[in-house]
């Protein structure tokens, strides 16, 4: 059944962030929600994330609230801010103690970080991390729990190409488990390499929802579409 | 549990890590077992030989003392979490959102806490005065305060936009308490402390307490903990809400471009000050200070509002002319010093690491004065006009002048000093436990030189003379410290400014 958001909407005092926004993410998924700056692409993950409360609609994961099951949701976030003090090491067991994992979670984490390239870092502190090293800790911090929709935002800024076809990688075999995956980006090549479906927004509100090929059917290539929809 | 045990863990490897930390900088280390040592002694001697509060007996510089961890505990930032880390990792996690929310608020006592450690210090000596108040009684009282204070922000803050209406109205009538009081004082003619207690009979109440009465005590847990179970309730608002009062900055900046006709970017641009006009960096600075300061003094906002503020400080202020005593003792301003001087550089890392500072164009030393001096006026004024009305109030006409210009001076000291003490210890850790003590020597010289000033100036030739050097020194005192300051800020890596320092 996977991920259905239904009416979203939030309202900054008198702006209004998303409004009345509808889609869908299936099981086994990759969608890419895509639009420019300011179209709503943050707000409405932090919505589903649970760091903001919304003014209106909801969203459902495999039928129930997504308030209900917040164990079965990660979240990368844009900004990859981190625990100073804190280990690499330190924060997946962190994320161990707050998910209750059963114990073989070590190896699993050792696995992750070697998978992403940190095994060599895992005892240095998130304060001494380069960004694009907190943005992979984020990530192997959002895999550790397996949950059943990931929400990535805007993963590859700060990444190097390795580190973006790890990334990429990653999230293959997250959809491969089953598991469905929302990815907020501007990289327009990423979402033509990685994604199954594109949900477009402008202002706060839905344009376009489809395959890559119902979007590109008439423009050709997805960044004409891109343009073209949004006016850009 | 769930829950819990993840946030005890981030907690506790966060202790050791900073510990760790601290092992290694020898210098800073040396500055905490000097502080530790120095505790440890005024501790064994009971407080001998630093001066009192004449006036007040334990209980009442103890209720005082609550009051203003109370209100700071009340008032600060908006946001409940301070980490930007809490957002990304603790916020979107499987812990529930009450245990987020106690958590938070366990942190945020204990961290006034450690500025309790200091402040403590002080209460000694009126501890071993008559009337005194048991340390059991203390703590607990410290301890409901506290947690009392920050349950109620945080039950608040889960309100909403409701919350600001309401914390306004919390403070008016806090105001309006305070001024009916003082002209209560004022009428019946009660002297002293003990007359502002008793004529209020929360603070009655509250004294009781201090001095042991079991029924005000358990009134006064019983008072806390409805505050924690009120924010318990509206816990999941309160984490989303934390939330999206970090995003409201985001968004007003885009309303002010859109307003002005541009994007926030070029508004940004505006706002800093032109690479093609040589001079104006200083001046952006100035202004965008001074817009952030107007933005914290959101309860002011409004004629009425500003007129009810000023009629309850002024009536307050003239009533305390009417019942405190024109001299109070050394101690009362030693005290008012270190409660001054406690407040104010925890936050100066995060804000000169932005590159408003490092990109406008100037020298440091002026940017560091543009950027310091609306909070000198406004500080300075607040604090030197209600001097002035208290002097007023007590028929001293002439001091009472007098009473602005000194505040004005007497702010940019303690600011200069406190931007001083980041620049040697910018950790936070540091700025709200060891660097409170050196803000506090580093005030307590300068203000004793611009007294020495002052009293030769009013021997020779009157107020009027004393009060021209004491503001002179003070102010070029003050200029010292800056431009030391602007000398280490000009060496520093602001991105990350405690790194490898000793």
């Amino acid at each position: 059944m996977g991920l259905e958001v239904q009416g979203l909407s939030k309202r900054y005092g008198d702006v209004l962030a998303v409004t009345d926004l509808s889609f869908r993410v299936g099981d086994g998924e990759i969608v890419g929600l895509l639009g420019p700056n300011g179209a709503g692409k943050t707000t409405t993950l932090h919505a589903l994330a649970g760091l903001v409360h919304p003014s209106a609609g909801r969203a459902l994961l495999d039928g129930r609230p997504i308030e209900e099951l917040r164990a079965e949701v990660g979240f990368v976030p844009e900004q990859p801010e981190v625990f100073p003090l804190l280990s690499v090491a330190e924060h997946l067991g962190f994320i161990a103690r707050a998910y209750r994992l059963a114990d073989g979670w070590r190896s699993e984490a050792e696995e992750i970080l070697r998978r992403l390239d940190l095994d060599e870092v895992q005892d240095r502190p998130g304060g001494a991390l380069s960004k694009g090293m907190k943005q992979k800790l984020l990530i192997a911090c959002a895999l550790l729990h397996h949950p059943r929709v990931l929400l990535v935002d805007e993963p590859v800024v700060g990444l190097d190409p390795a580190g973006q076809a790890e990334l990429w990688a990653a999230l293959r075999a997250v959809r491969a488990e089953g598991r469905s995956v929302l990815l907020s980006t501007h990289i327009l090549s990423s979402v033509e390499e990685i994604c199954d479906r594109v949900v477009i927004l402008r202002r706060g509100r839905l344009l376009a929802e489809g395959t890559l090929a119902e979007i590109t059917a008439e423009s050709g290539s997805l960044q004409e579409a891109f343009l073209d929809l949004t006016g850009e | 549990m769930t829950g819990y045990d993840a946030l005890w863990y981030l907690e506790w490897r966060s202790l050791v890590a900073e510990l760790r930390r601290l092992l290694r900088q020898r210098g800073r280390l040396a500055l905490y077992l000097l502080l530790a040592a120095y505790l440890a002694f005024i501790l064994a001697q009971g407080g001998q030989g630093l001066p009192r509060l004449t006036d007040a007996p334990a209980a009442y510089a103890v209720l005082l003392s609550l009051v203003y961890l109370g209100l700071s505990s009340l008032g600060g930032r908006r946001r409940l979490l301070v980490r930007p880390s809490d957002l990304t990792l603790v916020v979107p996690s499987a812990i529930a959102p009450d245990r987020i929310v106690v958590w938070s608020l366990v942190r945020r006592a204990v961290a006034q806490l450690r500025l309790l450690v200091v402040v403590a210090i002080f209460w000694v000596p009126q501890m071993a005065a008559s009337g005194g108040v048991s340390w059991g009684t203390l703590l607990y009282a410290v301890g409901a305060t506290l947690v009392g204070a920050a349950a109620t922000r945080y039950a608040l803050l889960g309100l909403g936009r409701p919350g600001a209406a309401l914390r306004s109205l919390l403070v008016l009538a806090f105001a309006a308490l305070a001024a009916a009081a003082a002209l209560a004082l004022w009428r019946s003619g009660l002297a002293g402390l003990s007359g502002l207690a008793a004529a209020l009979p929360p603070l009655a109440w509250s004294v009781l307490a201090l001095r042991g009465g079991l029924t005000e005590l358990a009134l006064f847990g019983a008072a806390a903990l409805a505050a924690v179970y009120a924010m318990v309730l509206v816990a999941p608002r309160i984490v989303r809400e934390g939330v999206d009062w970090s995003a409201l900055p985001t968004l007003a900046a885009r309303r002010a471009a859109a307003r002005a006709g541009g994007s926030a970017r070029e508004l940004g641009r505006r706002r800093l000050g032109r690479r093609d006009w040589p001079g104006r960096g200083d001046l952006a600075l100035f202004g965008v200070e001074a817009a952030r300061l107007s933005r914290a003094l959101w309860p002011v906002r409004g004629p009425a509002v500003a007129l009810a503020w000023l009629g309850a400080a002024a009536g307050g202020a003239l009533g305390a002319a009417r019942g405190l005593p024109w001299q109070v003792g050394p101690g009362a301003g030693l005290y008012l010093m270190l409660l001054t001087t406690s407040a104010g550089a925890a936050g100066f890392g995060q804000v000169l690491a932005s590159p408003l500072f490092a990109q406008t164009p100037g020298r440091w030393s002026r940017k560091l004065a543009a950027w310091l001096a609306p909070g000198v006026l406004l500080g300075g004024v607040a604090w030197g006009g209600g001097a002035a009305a208290w002097l007023l109030g007590a028929g001293q006409a002439g001091w009472a002048a007098a009473g602005v210009p000194l505040g004005v001076c007497a702010m940019a000291l303690v600011r200069s000093v406190g931007l001083l003490s980041w620049t040697v210890l910018p950790n936070a850790v540091d700025q709200r436990s060891v660097a409170v003590w050196l803000r506090f020597l580093g005030v307590v010289l300068g203000t004793a030189l611009a007294a020495a000033l002052f009293a030769v100036g009013y021997a020779v030739q009157g107020l009027g003379a004393g009060a021209l050097l004491g503001c002179a020194a003070a102010v070029l005192e003050a200029g010292i410290c800056l431009a030391a300051a602007a000398g280490r800020v000009a060496r520093m890596d602001l991105a990350r400014p405690d790194e490898g320092r000793a």
